[in-house]
């Protein structure tokens, strides 16, 4: 653990702010967001390590809690003191590692950040560098304390029946996480959005045993979304296009056009069973790409 | 921030839209020949590349099959990996190449061309104003 400190330790104060706050804001050159998400990102990964280190080591002194008592309890039976007393000293000495490990694991916890958005932003940053303006910043608003947080939690449903489950209980989340907008070199405005809305639904039955048994499942829904506003000067709607289905097919797109400029859409949702929400930045580069296929230029320029 | 030089860097910035780079080259790479400023070097030891042919290099050497989620060919679903990666400041314009290669090759996307004329483009797909009459020699910003 001494090294996560030390990491820490080497962050700016900006990176260090960025990890007690949680959330990151405001308008920097994309290098320059990537110099300073960079070294949280590598951060992270050093906590979400800890925590699985700290889990691994939960575990094991757990084992060693139940083998000391079984020991202990057969040792007293057996009526062999000495070995009864090692196996309560390992069953004491396990049971405070367990506590020490818990409070660790709960102080990880706090510093720990919701990996996923960051990973996408630093990924898509160096893109953003190379078709930003010379001298434009990236607007950025990045949410990383987590999905499926108190302050995101829209509701529950009322108590439902549902087949086998007598009670059924949803929760339901929104995180905004990403909103990012940048000044392309050929005029166009692009505009980044992310969002991940969760459905967690607490299932109540009774089994064939007649024992109350309940789990949890939980349903993600991923929605990238793209916003390019081209000027007039450089591009104009491709004739044929009228919105619609993009030619993936999963996506959706509006083509507006409007005096100096013709706005492009382009939305993609992306949904998953399981707690675990992946983020990939492929698919803003998708849609980026989509959006710019929806557009022809209208003269032949020379950027300086 | 571009500058204007006597001697322009020849390789070709942006992603979705291609333009010079203009800035001041320093070196020439030792693949195509032609003349580079120091950010679009490729990260080597023993020879002078520039990003574009490294690039071009690395996608050649790659020889996993594509395999998309969707089963189409050009842009759509990708696989998990196969997007860009996180990366050092100091390294994004390289590993940025790389993957617009490997995006152009693998999506069927063909960027804008705001640049100059470059024949080492010339066999790749781009889209670009055509009316028959030569470069204006204006910016983007022109109106």
């Amino acid at each position: 653990m001494s090294g996560l400190k030390e990491h820490r330790a080497s962050l700016d104060a900006a990176q260090r702010a960025v990890l007690d706050a949680k959330v990151v804001g405001g308008e920097r050159p994309a290098l320059e967001w990537l110099g300073l998400l960079g070294p949280v990102l590598a951060h992270d990964v050093r906590i979400g390590e800890a925590l699985e280190r700290v889990r691994r080591r939960t575990y094991a002194a757990s084992s060693t809690f139940v083998g000391g008592w079984i020991v202990a309890i057969v040792s007293g039976v057996a009526g062999v003191a000495p070995l009864g007393v090692a196996a309560g000293v390992v069953v004491v000495l396990a049971l405070l590692t367990i506590v020490a490990l818990r409070v660790e694991r709960r102080r990880l916890r706090t510093q720990d950040l919701e990996g996923e958005p960051l990973r996408l932003t630093a990924a898509l940053l160096p893109i953003l560098a190379e078709d930003a303006a010379p001298g434009t910043p990236v607007a950025l608003d990045l949410d990383l304390t987590g999905h499926r947080t108190d302050a995101k939690k829209l509701g529950k449903s009322d108590t439902y029946r549902k087949g086998a489950y007598h009670a059924i209980v949803d929760t339901f989340y929104d995180d905004p996480f990403l909103r990012a907008r940048v000044r392309f070199a050929d005029g166009a405005q692009v505009s980044i959005a992310g969002r991940v809305q969760s459905r967690v639904s607490r299932k109540t039955k009774r089994s064939q045993s007649n024992k109350i048994k309940t789990k949890i499942k939980t349903k993600t829904r991923t929605t990238y979304e793209v916003d390019v506003r081209f000027p007039d000067r450089n591009y104009a709607a491709v004739p044929t296009t009228s919105g619609g289905p993009s030619p993936s097919g999963t996506d959706r797109e509006r083509v507006r056009t409007a005096p100096g400029r013709t706005a492009v859409r382009e939305r993609r949702v992306i949904k998953a069973v399981g707690p675990r929400v992946a983020l990939d930045a492929a698919h803003v580069v998708d849609l980026v790409a989509h959006a710019y296929d929806r557009v022809d230029p209208t003269r032949r320029k020379k950027l300086r | 921030m571009s500058t204007a030089s006597l001697d322009p860097c020849a390789c070709k910035r942006g992603f979705f839209t291609l333009r010079d780079c203009e800035r001041a080259a320093t070196r020439t790479c030792d693949v195509c020949r032609r003349r580079i400023c120091d950010e679009h070097r490729a990260p080597r030891v023993q020879a002078t590349v520039c990003v574009e042919c490294s690039a071009r290099q690395a996608e050649d050497d790659a020889v996993e099959p594509l395999v998309r989620t969707d089963g189409r060919p050009g842009v759509g679903p990708v696989n998990a990996g196969e997007g860009p990666q996180v990366v050092a400041p100091e390294d994004a314009t390289a590993s940025t190449a790389r993957y617009r290669r490997r995006y152009y090759d693998r999506h069927g996307y063909e960027p804008m061309w705001w640049g100059t004329h470059d024949s080492t483009w010339s066999g790749d797909g781009f889209r670009w104003y055509d009316d028959g009459t030569d470069d204006d020699g204006g910016g983007f910003g022109d109106s």
